[in-house]
C-alpha cells in the first residue's frame, strides 16, 4: 500500500505526541533548560560544537536563567507552531519546520553542553524538522526511509563497536560496567530493590555478560532492517525490550530516541503512487 | 536500490543523503574527535576491568547523606555527574591548550577565545557554586551541604568504605 497524506498526517500527529509527552516527563525531573538553571558547562571532543561556543549562547545562559527560559519557550512550541501551519496553512509549513530546524540545533548544542545530557541521545530533535521541511508527500517518503536507514546504522553499529573494540570479549564486562556505573547509587542506596538486582548481576559475572551479549545480539540484529522492512515491527518490540533492560539495569532512559520508532512503524508503506502537496 | 530511486526523485535530496552517510562512516573510521550530527556510537564497547578500589563523592544536606533511590535516574545523574564534571573542571584549560588550540592550528584558523571553552574561576569557587545550585535544585534554600570523597572496595559482594579522602580528586575525559 503506498503512503498517502493520511498516513503522512498521523504520523505528524504521532510525532508530536511523542514529543509533547516526553517534554511533560521532563518538565517532571525537571530537565527543562530553565529547571536545570546551569552554572557550568562541559566541552566535548565536537568541532561542530567548538564553532557552536563561539558564538557564546552558551555563557549567556550561564549568566541569566531567562535566556535558558527563552531557549525552552522556543524549542517545546515549535512543534506546536508547526502542527498549526501544517494544518492550516500547509503551503507555508515546510518553511516554519526550516526555522524548527535551527532553533533545534541552536537548543541541542546549548542543552547537551551543561553535565549529564548526551547529544546523542538528542539526535532525533536535530534530524526530524528535516522531515517536517518535506514539501511533497514523495520527498517526506524519502526523508522517512533515510531516518530509518539512519536508526538502523546508528543501533547496528552500537553492536559492531562491542565487538571491534573487545567489550564483547571481556568476560567480566557487564559486572565491571555495573560496578562503574553505579557505584555511587549502590553505596547510597544498597537496601534498595534495584541495588539488590544489581549487587546480584555483580557477584554473577556470567549471567551478567549474557545480558549483555543479548544487548548485542539485539543491536545487531537491525542489519535485518538493511535488506527487508518485512521485520520492522520485530524492530521496534526488540527496541522497546532494550530501552525497558537499559532503565532497570543501567539506570538509562534512553526514550529520547523513542521517535525513531516512528519510520520504522511507518517503513510498510510503498513510495506515494502520485505528487500530493496539500495536505488538507 | 533506497540512494537510487533518490537520486531519481531529487539530485538534492541525493547529495544531502550521501554527504550525510559519508560524514557518519567517516566519523567511524577515525574514531577520534566527532562533528554533529556525525557521532559513533560506541558506548561501553571498550573493555572495562573490574577495579581495585572505586573513589565515590558523597553529598550531605544538612547532615543526611543523599541516597540515589530518592531520586529517578535523570535527577540522580544531574546530582552526581554535575559534582564528578565540577570536580575534573580543573581540566578546562588543558582541554583548550593541547587539544582545541592544536586542532585550530591544523584547520589554519585563528585560536578562539578560551572564556569560550574554560569555565569562570576555579574549582573551589565552582564547588561553592554547585552547593548553592543543588540547595536550590533541591527546593532547601540555606541547606548546608557537604561533600566528601571515600575510597570504596568491592569485598564479599558488596561495597565496603575503606578510607576518607582528605581532597576531591577525579578526572572527565578532557583531562587526557
Amino acid at each position: 500500500m503506498p503512503l498517502t497524506l493520511q498516513h503522512r498526517n498521523t504520523f505528524t500527529y504521532w510525532w508530536v505526541i511523542f514529543f509533547y509527552v516526553l517534554a511533560i516527563i521532563k518538565w517532571w525531573q525537571g530537565l527543562w533548560l530553565f529547571q536545570f538553571d546551569p552554572f557550568m558547562f562541559t566541552t566535548r571532543f565536537d568541532g561542530t560544537t567548538w564553532l557552536f561556543m563561539q558564538t557564546g549562547l552558551h555563557l549567556m545562559v550561564l549568566q541569566s536563567n531567562w535566556a535558558a527560559l527563552m531557549l525552552d519557550v522556543l524549542f517545546y512550541s515549535f512543534p506546536f507552531i508547526y502542527l498549526l501551519f501544517y494544518l492550516r496553512k500547509p503551503t507555508t509549513a515546510p518553511k516554519i519546520a526550516w526555522l524548527w530546524l535551527i532553533i533545534n540545533w541552536i537548543y541541542v548544542q546549548c542543552y547537551t553542553l551543561y553535565p549529564t545530557n548526551s547529544i546523542e541521545a538528542h539526535i532525533p530533535w536535530l534530524l526530524f524538522p528535516i522531515l517536517f521541511c518535506s514539501a511533497s508527500l514523495k520527498s517526506f517518503y524519502f526523508v522517512m526511509q533515510g531516518l530509518r536507514y539512519f536508526f538502523l546504522y546508528f543501533f547496528l553499529s552500537a553492536g559492531i563497536w562491542k565487538l571491534v573494540n573487545g567489550g564483547a570479549f571481556q568476560p567480566a564486562q557487564m559486572s565491571a560496567i555495573l560496578m562503574d556505573q553505579h557505584k555511587d547509587f549502590l553505596i547510597t542506596s544498597p537496601d534498595y530493590w534495584q541495588s539488590k538486582l544489581i549487587y546480584l548481576l555483580i557477584s554473577m559475572p556470567v549471567t551478567a555478560f549474557i545480558l549483555y551479549w543479548i544487548g548485542i545480539i539485539i543491536e545487531l540484529t537491525y542489519v535485518i532492517g538493511f535488506f527487508s522492512r518485512r521485520y520492522d515491527r520485530l524492530l521496534v518490540i526488540l527496541f522497546i525490550l532494550f530501552l525497558v533492560f537499559d532503565h532497570l539495569l543501567m539506570r538509562i532512559p534512553y526514550v529520547e530516541v523513542t521517535p525513531f520508532l516512528l519510520p520504522l512503524l511507518y517503513s510498510h508503506y510503498g513510495m506515494p503512487d502520485r505528487e500530493e502537496v496539500r495536505v488538507v | 536500490m533506497f540512494l537510487k530511486e533518490v537520486y531519481r526523485h531529487s539530485k538534492w535530496m541525493f547529495a544531502g543523503m550521501l554527504f550525510f552517510s559519508l560524514g557518519q562512516l567517516l566519523v567511524n573510521y577515525k574514531r577520534g574527535m566527532v562533528f554533529s550530527p556525525f557521532f559513533h556510537y560506541g558506548m561501553y564497547s571498550a573493555k572495562v576491568e573490574p577495579r581495585h578500589s572505586y573513589l565515590v563523592n558523597i553529598v550531605t544536606v544538612d547532615g543526611d547523606t543523599l541516597s540515589g533511590a530518592d531520586y529517578t535516574p535523570p535527577q540522580w545523574d544531574k546530582i552526581q555527574y554535575t559534582l564528578q564534571q565540577v570536580v575534573a573542571s580543573s581540566c578546562d584549560s588543558l582541554f583548550y591548550q593541547n587539544q582545541i588550540l592544536r586542532l585550530y592550528r591544523k584547520a589554519g584558523l585563528p585560536a578562539p577565545n578560551s572564556k569560550y571553552f574554560v569555565n569562570f574561576g576555579n574549582r573551589q569557587k565552582r564547588l561553592e557554586t554547585y552547593k548553592i545550585w543543588l540547595a536550590k535544585q533541591l527546593g532547601k534554600k540555606g541547606a548546608s551541604i557537604k561533600v566528601s570523597q571515600n575510597r570504596y572496595v568491592y569485598y564479599f559482594e558488596k561495597f565496603v568504605f575503606q578510607q576518607k579522602m582528605d581532597t576531591l580528586s577525579g578526572t572527565n575525559i578532557l583531562c587526557h
